[in-house]
Protein backbone atom coordinates (compact mmCIF):
# COMPACT_ATOMS: atom_id res chain seq x y z
CA UNK A 1 0.00 0.00 0.00
CA UNK A 2 1.22 3.69 -0.94
CA UNK A 3 4.10 2.28 -2.88
CA UNK A 4 3.51 3.04 -5.90
CA UNK A 5 5.62 6.39 -6.56
CA UNK A 6 3.89 9.46 -8.01
CA UNK A 7 -0.15 9.24 -8.69
CA UNK A 8 -0.03 10.92 -11.95
CA UNK A 9 0.84 7.61 -13.74
CA UNK A 10 -2.41 6.15 -13.37
CA UNK A 11 -4.66 8.88 -13.96
CA UNK A 12 -5.69 9.12 -17.52
CA UNK A 13 -6.40 12.35 -19.10
CA UNK A 14 -9.73 14.05 -18.74
CA UNK A 15 -11.85 15.31 -21.20
CA UNK A 16 -11.68 19.19 -20.97
CA UNK A 17 -15.64 19.66 -20.03
CA UNK A 18 -14.68 17.01 -17.16
CA UNK A 19 -12.03 18.59 -15.22
CA UNK A 20 -13.97 21.20 -13.69
CA UNK A 21 -15.54 18.37 -11.92
CA UNK A 22 -11.80 16.86 -10.21
CA UNK A 23 -11.86 17.25 -6.72
CA UNK A 24 -8.68 16.90 -4.65
CA UNK A 25 -9.77 13.94 -3.61
CA UNK A 26 -9.21 12.62 -7.49
CA UNK A 27 -5.04 13.85 -6.57
CA UNK A 28 -4.96 11.64 -3.61
CA UNK A 29 -3.93 8.42 -3.66
CA UNK A 30 -6.87 7.24 -1.00
CA UNK A 31 -4.84 3.66 -0.16
CA UNK A 32 -2.08 5.70 1.67
CA UNK A 33 -3.18 6.33 5.34
CA UNK A 34 -3.15 10.21 6.63
CA UNK A 35 -1.55 11.28 9.77
CA UNK A 36 -3.25 14.03 12.55
CA UNK A 37 -0.94 16.29 13.86
CA UNK A 38 -1.03 18.15 16.91
CA UNK A 39 1.42 21.42 16.97
CA UNK A 40 2.89 23.05 19.96
CA UNK A 41 1.37 26.28 20.89
CA UNK A 42 2.51 29.54 23.32
CA UNK A 43 -1.38 29.08 24.46
CA UNK A 44 -3.00 25.81 25.50
CA UNK A 45 -1.51 24.39 28.46
CA UNK A 46 0.38 20.75 29.08
CA UNK A 47 -2.53 19.63 31.23
CA UNK A 48 -5.21 20.63 29.24
CA UNK A 49 -3.41 18.92 25.60
CA UNK A 50 -3.30 15.76 27.99
CA UNK A 51 -6.72 15.62 29.22
CA UNK A 52 -8.18 16.29 25.41
CA UNK A 53 -6.08 13.60 24.04
CA UNK A 54 -7.27 11.05 26.91
CA UNK A 55 -11.01 12.45 26.13
CA UNK A 56 -10.96 12.71 22.21
CA UNK A 57 -8.70 9.25 21.73
CA UNK A 58 -9.37 7.18 25.08
CA UNK A 59 -5.59 6.98 25.12
CA UNK A 60 -4.31 6.18 28.65
CA UNK A 61 -2.86 8.95 30.98
CA UNK A 62 0.64 7.82 30.37
CA UNK A 63 0.33 7.36 27.10
CA UNK A 64 -1.55 10.98 26.43
CA UNK A 65 1.60 12.41 28.36
CA UNK A 66 4.17 11.44 25.92
CA UNK A 67 2.25 12.48 22.86
CA UNK A 68 2.03 16.06 24.99
CA UNK A 69 5.80 15.88 26.10
CA UNK A 70 6.47 15.45 22.50
CA UNK A 71 4.71 18.33 21.11
CA UNK A 72 6.50 20.31 23.84
CA UNK A 73 9.35 19.20 23.12
CA UNK A 74 9.59 18.46 19.50
CA UNK A 75 7.07 20.57 18.18
CA UNK A 76 4.98 18.39 17.08
CA UNK A 77 2.89 14.83 17.82
CA UNK A 78 1.34 12.20 15.14
CA UNK A 79 -2.18 11.81 17.43
CA UNK A 80 -3.65 9.50 15.57
CA UNK A 81 -4.18 8.17 11.91
CA UNK A 82 -6.35 6.22 9.32
CA UNK A 83 -8.57 7.39 6.53
CA UNK A 84 -8.95 11.08 5.12
CA UNK A 85 -12.36 11.02 6.38
CA UNK A 86 -11.76 9.80 9.83
CA UNK A 87 -8.37 11.94 9.83
CA UNK A 88 -10.69 15.02 9.35
CA UNK A 89 -12.97 14.24 11.99
CA UNK A 90 -10.12 13.89 14.62
CA UNK A 91 -8.62 17.47 13.55
CA UNK A 92 -12.13 18.60 13.80
CA UNK A 93 -12.71 17.44 17.35
CA UNK A 94 -9.39 18.83 18.25
CA UNK A 95 -9.96 22.36 16.80
CA UNK A 96 -13.14 22.51 18.88
CA UNK A 97 -10.62 21.91 21.51
CA UNK A 98 -8.81 24.86 20.50
CA UNK A 99 -5.74 22.57 19.81
CA UNK A 100 -3.66 23.04 16.77
CA UNK A 101 -4.35 20.55 14.27
CA UNK A 102 -3.07 19.58 11.03
CA UNK A 103 -3.57 16.28 9.18
CA UNK A 104 -1.35 14.88 5.88
CA UNK A 105 -0.44 11.97 3.95
CA UNK A 106 1.99 9.92 5.43
CA UNK B 1 3.13 24.83 26.37
CA UNK B 2 2.67 26.61 29.56
CA UNK B 3 2.91 24.80 32.66
CA UNK B 4 -0.33 25.76 34.21
CA UNK B 5 -1.42 23.37 37.15
CA UNK B 6 -3.19 25.18 40.69
CA UNK B 7 -1.25 27.54 42.11
CA UNK B 8 -0.24 26.70 46.24
CA UNK B 9 -3.15 28.68 48.32
CA UNK B 10 -1.91 31.89 49.65
CA UNK B 11 -2.45 33.32 52.86
CA UNK B 12 -6.30 32.99 53.17
CA UNK B 13 -7.95 30.13 52.01
CA UNK B 14 -10.42 31.14 49.23
CA UNK B 15 -12.88 28.86 48.31
CA UNK B 16 -11.91 26.45 45.32
CA UNK B 17 -12.74 27.66 42.04
CA UNK B 18 -13.93 24.48 40.77
CA UNK B 19 -15.74 22.43 43.54
CA UNK B 20 -16.31 18.00 42.97
CA UNK B 21 -20.55 18.24 44.82
CA UNK B 22 -22.64 15.45 44.94
CA UNK B 23 -24.11 14.90 41.92
CA UNK B 24 -21.39 16.65 39.71
CA UNK B 25 -19.56 20.40 39.94
CA UNK B 26 -20.04 23.89 41.06
CA UNK B 27 -17.81 26.54 39.94
CA UNK B 28 -17.83 28.87 42.31
CA UNK B 29 -16.63 32.64 41.29
CA UNK B 30 -16.90 35.32 42.93
CA UNK B 31 -19.89 38.57 41.62
CA UNK B 32 -16.87 40.63 40.53
CA UNK B 33 -15.71 37.59 38.71
CA UNK B 34 -18.79 36.53 37.18
CA UNK B 35 -19.18 40.24 35.93
CA UNK B 36 -15.53 39.83 34.06
CA UNK B 37 -16.13 36.54 32.82
CA UNK B 38 -19.54 37.20 31.54
CA UNK B 39 -18.32 40.19 29.73
CA UNK B 40 -15.21 37.94 27.97
CA UNK B 41 -17.92 35.53 26.61
CA UNK B 42 -20.27 38.27 25.53
CA UNK B 43 -17.38 40.01 23.46
CA UNK B 44 -16.33 36.26 22.23
CA UNK B 45 -20.31 35.99 20.76
CA UNK B 46 -19.44 39.32 19.06
CA UNK B 47 -16.11 38.10 17.37
CA UNK B 48 -17.39 34.80 16.83
CA UNK B 49 -20.41 36.36 14.92
CA UNK B 50 -17.98 39.01 12.59
CA UNK B 51 -15.21 35.97 12.48
CA UNK B 52 -13.24 38.22 13.83
CA UNK B 53 -9.04 37.91 12.81
CA UNK B 54 -8.80 37.22 17.00
CA UNK B 55 -10.65 33.97 16.73
CA UNK B 56 -8.32 32.60 13.69
CA UNK B 57 -7.20 30.33 16.99
CA UNK B 58 -10.17 28.65 16.74
CA UNK B 59 -10.44 28.12 13.10
CA UNK B 60 -6.49 26.64 12.41
CA UNK B 61 -5.79 25.22 9.12
CA UNK B 62 -6.28 21.55 8.66
CA UNK B 63 -4.41 20.89 5.41
CA UNK B 64 -1.13 23.12 5.39
CA UNK B 65 0.01 22.32 2.01
CA UNK B 66 -2.90 21.61 -0.16
CA UNK B 67 -4.93 25.03 -0.41
CA UNK B 68 -7.68 23.36 -2.12
CA UNK B 69 -8.62 20.79 0.53
CA UNK B 70 -8.09 23.87 3.11
CA UNK B 71 -10.44 25.83 1.30
CA UNK B 72 -13.32 22.50 1.10
CA UNK B 73 -12.28 22.00 4.93
CA UNK B 74 -13.31 25.39 5.69
CA UNK B 75 -16.23 25.08 3.98
CA UNK B 76 -17.60 22.37 5.62
CA UNK B 77 -16.78 22.88 8.80
CA UNK B 78 -16.29 26.26 9.26
CA UNK B 79 -19.78 27.09 10.47
CA UNK B 80 -19.81 23.76 12.69
CA UNK B 81 -17.15 25.01 14.61
CA UNK B 82 -18.38 28.49 15.50
CA UNK B 83 -21.51 26.82 16.62
CA UNK B 84 -19.84 24.34 18.80
CA UNK B 85 -18.36 27.54 20.55
CA UNK B 86 -21.58 29.17 20.70
CA UNK B 87 -23.30 25.64 22.36
CA UNK B 88 -20.56 25.42 24.85
CA UNK B 89 -20.67 29.27 25.61
CA UNK B 90 -24.90 28.28 26.53
CA UNK B 91 -24.12 25.87 28.74
CA UNK B 92 -21.42 27.87 30.78
CA UNK B 93 -23.66 31.11 30.72
CA UNK B 94 -26.49 28.46 32.05
CA UNK B 95 -24.46 27.67 35.13
CA UNK B 96 -22.33 30.81 35.97
CA UNK B 97 -24.35 31.64 38.60
CA UNK B 98 -22.62 28.25 40.60
CA UNK B 99 -25.51 25.93 40.16
CA UNK B 100 -24.03 21.91 40.16
CA UNK B 101 -23.31 20.76 37.09
CA UNK B 102 -22.33 17.66 34.97
CA UNK B 103 -19.03 16.39 34.14
CA UNK B 104 -20.14 16.99 30.38
CA UNK B 105 -20.85 20.55 31.46
CA UNK B 106 -17.93 21.15 33.03
CA UNK B 107 -16.21 19.95 29.38
CA UNK B 108 -18.22 22.40 27.79
CA UNK B 109 -16.73 25.02 30.39
CA UNK B 110 -13.34 23.62 29.58
CA UNK B 111 -13.79 24.60 26.27
CA UNK B 112 -15.05 28.00 26.27
CA UNK B 113 -12.77 29.10 28.99
CA UNK B 114 -9.95 27.94 26.80
CA UNK B 115 -11.31 28.73 23.64
CA UNK B 116 -11.78 33.18 25.25
CA UNK B 117 -8.13 32.14 26.35
CA UNK B 118 -7.18 31.94 23.05
CA UNK B 119 -8.43 34.90 21.18
CA UNK B 120 -7.08 37.19 24.49
CA UNK B 121 -3.70 35.49 24.07
CA UNK B 122 -3.84 36.21 20.44
CA UNK B 123 -4.90 39.48 21.10
CA UNK B 124 -2.37 40.23 23.42
CA UNK B 125 0.24 38.47 21.13
CA UNK B 126 1.49 35.76 24.08
CA UNK B 127 4.59 34.26 24.11
CA UNK B 128 4.94 31.21 26.58
CA UNK B 129 6.98 33.19 29.25
CA UNK B 130 5.77 36.42 28.63
CA UNK B 131 6.62 38.79 31.71
CA UNK B 132 3.43 41.02 33.02
CA UNK B 133 3.24 44.30 32.22
CA UNK B 134 3.24 47.36 34.53
CA UNK B 135 0.41 48.12 36.13
CA UNK B 136 0.44 51.14 34.29
CA UNK B 137 0.63 49.53 31.13
CA UNK B 138 -2.62 49.56 29.34
CA UNK B 139 -2.66 45.54 28.57
CA UNK B 140 -2.16 45.10 32.26
CA UNK B 141 -5.77 44.19 33.14
CA UNK B 142 -6.13 41.96 29.73
CA UNK B 143 -3.02 40.14 31.50
CA UNK B 144 -5.24 39.88 34.45
CA UNK B 145 -8.06 38.26 32.91
CA UNK B 146 -5.94 36.04 30.87
CA UNK B 147 -4.01 34.77 33.54
CA UNK B 148 -7.28 34.32 35.75
CA UNK B 149 -8.69 32.37 32.86
CA UNK B 150 -5.92 29.90 33.09
CA UNK B 151 -6.48 29.55 36.51
CA UNK B 152 -9.87 28.78 36.04
CA UNK B 153 -9.18 26.45 33.25
CA UNK B 154 -6.56 24.46 35.68
CA UNK B 155 -9.12 24.16 38.41
CA UNK B 156 -11.40 22.34 35.39
CA UNK B 157 -9.04 19.65 34.07
CA UNK B 158 -8.00 19.18 37.86
CA UNK B 159 -11.53 18.53 38.38
CA UNK B 160 -12.34 16.53 35.13
CA UNK B 161 -9.16 14.68 35.87
CA UNK B 162 -9.99 13.26 38.48
CA UNK B 163 -13.57 12.23 37.82
CA UNK B 164 -11.90 10.65 34.70
CA UNK B 165 -9.22 8.55 37.26
CA UNK B 166 -12.28 7.21 39.24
Amino acid sequence: MGDTGTMTCSATMPAPAEIDEITPDEATDPDRPWVVLVWNDPINLMDYVTFVLQKLFGYPLAKAERLMLDVHEKGRATVSNGSREKAELDVFRLHEHGLWATMQQD
Amino acid sequence: MPRGGIPLPGRWNPPPLVEAVPNGFRVNLGRLERLVLQQTFDDLRVLLAGRDPSTRRLFPNAYVDNPEQEAEYQRLVGDDLAQSQLDALDVVERSIDGSVISAAELEQWMRSVNAVRLVIGTQLDIAEDDERPARSDPTYARYGVYDFLTQLLAWIIDALASEHRR
